[in-house]
C-alpha cells in the first residue's frame, strides 16, 4: 500500500482544539500571580493539534523514510551498521537517562565508573594514552584536536606554525576544523595508488608546518602505507600527525593508531560503537591522545588546559551505548566485526568490479570506491544512486571523495549477511544493464518513492525555511 | 560475532569469490609493523542478561527530590514523544543527503525550524546545534564574521558557566577578547557598564535570559547598532516570555521533551534574522518541489556547509543533533501553544509557591528581578538546612559557593513539582523547626 504524502502538521493546528495536559490543575496553586506580563503573539500562530493526529503524523512521517532496520544502507564513510536494541534500552533506563550533572557524586558513581571504563576501553584498542570523552560529534573531537595541537604548539614559543596538510582525499570537516582555529590548509594531492607518499609532503616539513591530518584507512578504504614513515617525517620538522577516524572500524584489532605516529584521534561512536544516527545526530567525537598531548586536554585539570569545549560531560547517552556495545562483544567480537567488515566489502569489491569502473585498484578495507567512467548513455553516478532506490536499496554515497570524479562509495558494514550482499550486488548489475538499454528510466528516476527527483537548486534560489500562518488562511 | 550473521560456509564462499584463501590475507595492505601486539583486551563478550544484572547491581538510587535547573531541567515527558522518537525509521536513519528517502526527517527540520522562529519570534531558524554551549560560541563566530574587523566580545557575568567555559576556550583560538559585563547584586541584572560605542564596536553583547540566576533580562539597555546576542537555557520559559530583541536567539531545548540524561546528548538552537543566512552555521532544510511539480523538502544552502565549502566553511559542524531535535518537535506539536504555556506557568507557579515557603522561615530571595521557574535564594538565616535536607535524599537547589555567593542556592521547579507542592513545603517547613 503506498504510503500518503503527510504534508507539514501546520495544516492540522487548531486553537479549539484539546491539547495535552501533563499535571492536574490546583486551584490554590493556579491563583498566584506570576508578576509578568505574557507575551501575547500567539507565539507566531502555534496552535494545538490533537493527539491521535500527532501519533498519525510522525509514524506516516517516519514511514517516507529509510532506515537500516528496513535493509542495507551503503553509505561510505558513515558507517551505517546495526544499532542494537540492547543500547537503547539501557539508555532509556530512568537512572540513566534522569540523571543531572549537577547532582552530588555520590548519585553520579556508576555514571563516572562507566564513563572511565569506556575512555579506558577506547584508549586500550585504539593504543593511545589517554582519552577525553567531551567532544559532541566527529568533527566536534577534529577541531578539540586541532586546537590541543595549536596549544602544544603555542607552549613551546613555536608561533609560526600556521599549516595544516590536508590530503585530497579528506572528509571536508578537517579543513573546516583547522580553518576555524586559525590555521591555513595546504592541500597534498595523493599518488596513483590513492595513498599519500611522502615526496608530496617533503616541501612542506618546515617551520610552518602545524600539522598534517590523515585519514587512515583512507577515504578510498585504502591501509595509508606510508603513515608511520609520514608521521616520522612530520615528528622531525616539528608538526604533529591528527589521524581522522571515521575509519577506525576498519582498524580495531588490526592496528593501534595510538602506536603508529599518530599524536591525537577522534573516534565516532556513531559509527564504529554502533550509537544510533538519528537522521543527523545526536553523535560523539571521544579523542584519543598521547602523553605528549595529555596536559592541553579539555578535561586534563591542568593550566595548560585548552578548556571546555561542550557544556557537562558531552553525550552520556551516546556513552552508554558505546559501553554497551563494546561489553556484548568484547576484544574477540570487535575484532570479528572488523573482519567480517573487510570481507564483505571486498565481495562487493569483487562481484562489481568490472561492472562499474574501479578507478584506484590497490586493496582496500572496509570501503571501495566506484565511479561513472565507463557508464552508457552519459549516465552519471546520480542517475544510478537514484535508480537503486527503485529496486529498494539506499544508494551509496556519492561524489564523495572529491577527488574521485563520479565517485560511488560503497560501505557495506559487518552486520550485512551475504544474502543482503547479493541481492545488492544484483540490483546494482540490473541497473547498470538498463543503463545501456533504457537510460531514460534512469535519468529520471527515482520511480517507487514519495516524492520523484527532488528540485535542489529551486530551494536554493527561493529559499522556504519555515511555514507561516498566512499559507492557512 | 553476535551482529553477524554469516555462516563459516558462506565466508568461505566469499572469500573464493574474492580469490584469497583466508580473511588475513585481506589485510596484507597493513604493514607488519604496525599491526596490534598489545594483549590488552576489553571485557566481554556477555551475555544480555548478565550485562544488564550487572548494571543493575552498580546503580546507586537517585535523590528522592532534586530542585536542580542550572541549564538543564527536569519536566514530564510524554509517553507519545517516548514512543513515537524510538521508532527505527527515525533512530536509524542517516543525514538526509538523498531527499527522495528522507522526506519524513526533511519534513520533521521543516517543522523544527518552523517552531524554533515561532518560539524565539526570529525570522528563521537552522536545523539545530549539539547544544546551548556549542549554539552560544557559534552565534558569536557568525557575529564574527559578519564583523570581522573587531576582536572582542562583551559577555554577561549571569551567562552559564558551562557556557562561559566553552566561549573562552574557542574565543581563545580566535584571539578574541572575552569582556565580562558584570550583573546588579541586587537586582541580579546585567549592567552594561560600556559605552555606546564600544557596544557598537565589539563582535556582539551576549545576554543570557533567565540568566544563570534565573532573573529575566531585556535587552532595553544595549546601545543600537551594537549585535545583540540572547541566550536561552529554559526553552520552557519562551512559552511566556517571548525573547528580548536580537539578531539572534540561541540555546538550549532540552526542556522540550528531552531527557537530563547528565547534559548530552540535547539539542541546540539557533535563530536570527534572514538577511544572515548565508552567514548562518549548522543545517537548514527547505521547501520546494520534485519534478512533477509535488511539495518535496531538502537540504538547502549546503554552499555554506563543509562538505561542500571545506575551509571556506560558516563551520565544521556536520552530524549535529537529529534525534532530540525531533523530540522537542513531537513534544511541542503535542502540547500546542496552550499546552506549552500551561506547563510553563505551572512550572513558574510551583516555584512562587516554594519561594513563598523559604520566605516563611526566614530565607531570602538574593534578586529582585523578576523570574521564571528558578531563583537564588540565600541560605545564611539557615546554614543547616540544604545539609539537613540532602541527607534525607531532597537536594536543595545548587549551591553558589564557586560564584563567590556562600549560603546561596539556586532553586528550580518544574510543572513536575506541581502535584507535590503541598508535601514538599511540609517537609523543608519540618527540617527547618528541627534546626
Amino acid at each position: 500500500m503506498p504510503t500518503p504524502l503527510e504534508r507539514v502538521i501546520f495544516h492540522r493546528a487548531d486553537a479549539a482544539k484539546e491539547h495535552f495536559h501533563a499535571v492536574a490543575a490546583d486551584q490554590a496553586l493556579d491563583a498566584i500571580d506570576l508578576g509578568f506580563s505574557e507575551r501575547n503573539d500567539g507565539l507566531g500562530g502555534m496552535e494545538q493539534v490533537g493527539e491521535v493526529e500527532v501519533v498519525r503524523h510522525y509514524t506516516r512521517l517516519s514511514l517516507l523514510n529509510w532506515d537500516i532496520d528496513r535493509g542495507l544502507y551503503p553509505l561510505g564513510s558513515c558507517t551505517m551498521k546495526h544499532n542494537p536494541r540492547l543500547n537503547e534500552r539501557v539508555a532509556a533506563d530512568p537512572a540513566y537517562a534522569d540523571a543531572h550533572p549537577e547532582w552530588p557524586a555520590t548519585y553520579l558513581a556508576q555514571h563516572k565508573r562507566i564513563m572511565s571504563e569506556l575512555a579506558h576501553d577506547l584508549a586500550t584498542l585504539s593504543g593511545f594514552d589517554k582519552v577525553c570523552l567531551q567532544p559532541a560529534a566527529g568533527a566536534h573531537g577534529e577541531l578539540t584536536a586541532v586546537f590541543m595541537i595549536r596549544a602544544w604548539h603555542l607552549s613551546r614559543g613555536d608561533t609560526k606554525r600556521d599549516v595544516f596538510l590536508i590530503p585530497d582525499s579528506a572528509h571536508g570537516t578537517n579543513p573546516a576544523s583547522a580553518a576555524m582555529s586559525g590555521f591555513r590548509c595546504v592541500q597534498v594531492k595523493s599518488g596513483p595508488n590513492g595513498t599519500l607518499r611522502i615526496e608530496d609532503i617533503q616541501a612542506h616539513l618546515n617551520e610552518r608546518l602545524a600539522a598534517i591530518m590523515i585519514t587512515n584507512p583512507n577515504t578510498l578504504g585504502i591501509y595509508e602505507t606510508q603513515f608511520s614513515d609520514i608521521a616520522d617525517a612530520v615528528h622531525k620538522a616539528g608538526g604533529l600527525v591528527y589521524m581522522d577516524g571515521a575509519n577506525f572500524n576498519a582498524a580495531m584489532g588490526v592496528f593501534q593508531p595510538g602506536r603508529i605516529g599518530a599524536d591525537v584521534m577522534h573516534f565516532n561512536l556513531h559509527k564504529t560503537f554502533t550509537t544510533p544516527h538519528g537522521g543527523g545526530g545526536p553523535g560523539s567525537g571521544p579523542i584519543g591522545f598521547n602523553e605528549n598531548l595529555a596536559p592541553f586536554a579539555p578535561d586534563s585539570g591542568l593550566p595548560q588546559s585548552i578548556g571546555r569545549v561542550k557544556a557537562w560531560f558531552g553525550q552520556w547517552g551516546m556513552y552508554i551505548r558505546a559501553w554497551v556495545y563494546i561489553r556484548s562483544l568484547g576484544s574477540s567480537g570487535l575484532s570479528e566485526a572488523t573482519e567480517q567488515a573487510v570481507l564483505n566489502a571486498n565481495y562487493l569489491r569483487s562481484r562489481l568490479d568490472g561492472v562499474l569502473n574501479l578507478p584506484v585498484k590497490a586493496a582496500t578495507l572496509h570501503e571501495v570506491v566506484f565511479n561513472d567512467r565507463d557508464l552508457p548513455n552519459k549516465i552519471t553516478t546520480l542517475d544510478l544512486a537514484k535508480r537503486l532506490i527503485d529496486f529498494g536499496f539506499h544508494p551509496p554515497t556519492v561524489y564523495f571523495p572529491i577527488h574521485v570524479p563520479g565517485a560511488l562509495m560503497i560501505e557495506p558494514t559487518e552486520t550485512e549477511s551475504l544474502d543482503e550482499l547479493d541481492r545488492f550486488c544484483d540490483a546494482l548489475c540490473a541497473v547498470v544493464t538498463e543503463a545501456a538499454e533504457d537510460p531514460e528510466r534512469l535519468k529520471t528516476a527515482p520511480h517507487t518513492t514519495c516524492v520523484s527527483r527532488v528540485d535542489e537548486v529551486l530551494a536554493a534560489r527561493s529559499l522556504d525555511v519555515r511555514w507561516t500562518a498566512a499559507e492557512c488562511g | 560475532m553476535r551482529y553477524s550473521a554469516t555462516t563459516p560456509n558462506e565466508r568461505q564462499r566469499m572469500l573464493d569469490t574474492i580469490g584469497v584463501s583466508s580473511v588475513a590475507d585481506l589485510f596484507q595492505s597493513v604493514p607488519e609493523a604496525a599491526r596490534t601486539r598489545s594483549a590488552a583486551s576489553v571485557l566481554g563478550p556477555l551475555p544480555e542478561g548478565t550485562l544488564l544484572a550487572e548494571l543493575e547491581a552498580g546503580k546507586v538510587a537517585p535523590p528522592r527530590v532534586a530542585l536542580i535547573g542550572g541549564g538543564l531541567y527536569r519536566h514530564f515527558i510524554p509517553a507519545t514523544v517516548d514512543s513515537l522518537c524510538a521508532r527505527s525509521e527515525w533512530v536509524t536513519s542517516y543525514t538526509p543527503y538523498q531527499p527522495e528517502v528522507s522526506q519524513g526527517t526533511l519534513r520533521m527540520y521543516y517543522e523544527f525550524q518552523t517552531y524554533v522562529s515561532m518560539l524565539t519570534g526570529q525570522e528563521l531558524s537552522n536545523g539545530g546545534m549539539y547544544d546551548g554551549s556549542t549554539a552560544c560560541v557559534e552565534a558569536v563566530l557568525m557575529a564574527k564574521r559578519l564583523r570581522p574587523k573587531t576582536n572582542r566580545v562583551l559577555v554577561s557575568a549571569a551567562l552559564n558557566p558551562q557556557y562561559l567555559e566553552v566561549l573562552r576556550t574557542y574565543m581563545r583560538f580566535q584571539n578574541v577578547e572575552v569582556v565580562l559585563l558584570p550583573f546588579d547584586r541586587s537586582t541580579g541584572h546585567t549592567l552594561i557598564n560600556v559605552d555606546a560605542q564600544t557596544q557598537a564596536d565589539a563582535i556582539a553583547v551576549l545576554l543570557q535570559s533567565p540568566n544563570t540566576y534565573g532573573v529575566i533580562e531585556d535587552t532595553a539597555g544595549i546601545a543600537p547598532g551594537a549585535f545583540r546576542i540572547v541566550v536561552v537555557t529554559e526553552a520552557q520559559s519562551l512559552a511566556l516570555l517571548k525573547p528580548p530583541p536580537a539578531e539572534v536567539v540561541c540555546g538550549e531545548l532540552q526542556s522540550l521533551g528531552i531527557p537530563v540524561q547528565l547534559g548530552g546528548p540535547t539539542a541546540g538552537f539557533f535563530a536570527t534574522r534572514r538577511e544572515f543566512v548565508r552567514s548562518m552555521p549548522g543545517r537548514l532544510v527547505g521547501r520546494t518541489v520534485d519534478r512533477h511539480g509535488t511539495e518535496a523538502f531538502c537540504i538547502t544552502l549546503a554552499t555554506r556547509e563543509q562538505f561542500i565549502r571545506r575551509e571556506k566553511a560558516t563551520s565544521n559542524i556536520c552530524t549535529s543533533s537529529g534525534l532530540m531535535c525531533l523530540r522537542s518537535v513531537v513534544y511541542t506539536s503535542l502540547l500546542g501553544r496552550k499546552g506549552l504555556q500551561e506547563v510553563a506557568r505551572q512550572s513558574a507557579r510551583a516555584a512562587r509557591a516554594f519561594l513563598a515557603a523559604l520566605e516563611e522561615i526566614g530565607l531570602k530571595r538574593a534578586f529582585s528581578g523578576n523570574f521564571f521557574n528558578e531563583f537564588v535564594v540565600d541560605c545564611s538565616a539557615r546554614p543547616e538546612l540544604a545539609r539537613r535536607l540532602e541527607a534525607a535524599g531532597f537536594l536543595l537547589g545548587l549551591p553558589l559557593e564557586a560564584h563567590g555567593l556562600p549560603h546561596h542556592r539556586l532553586v528550580a521547579l518544574t510543572e513536575i513539582e506541581y502535584p507535590k507542592m503541598a508535601a514538599l513545603i511540609k517537609e523543608v517547613k519540618t527540617h527547618a523547626h528541627a534546626s
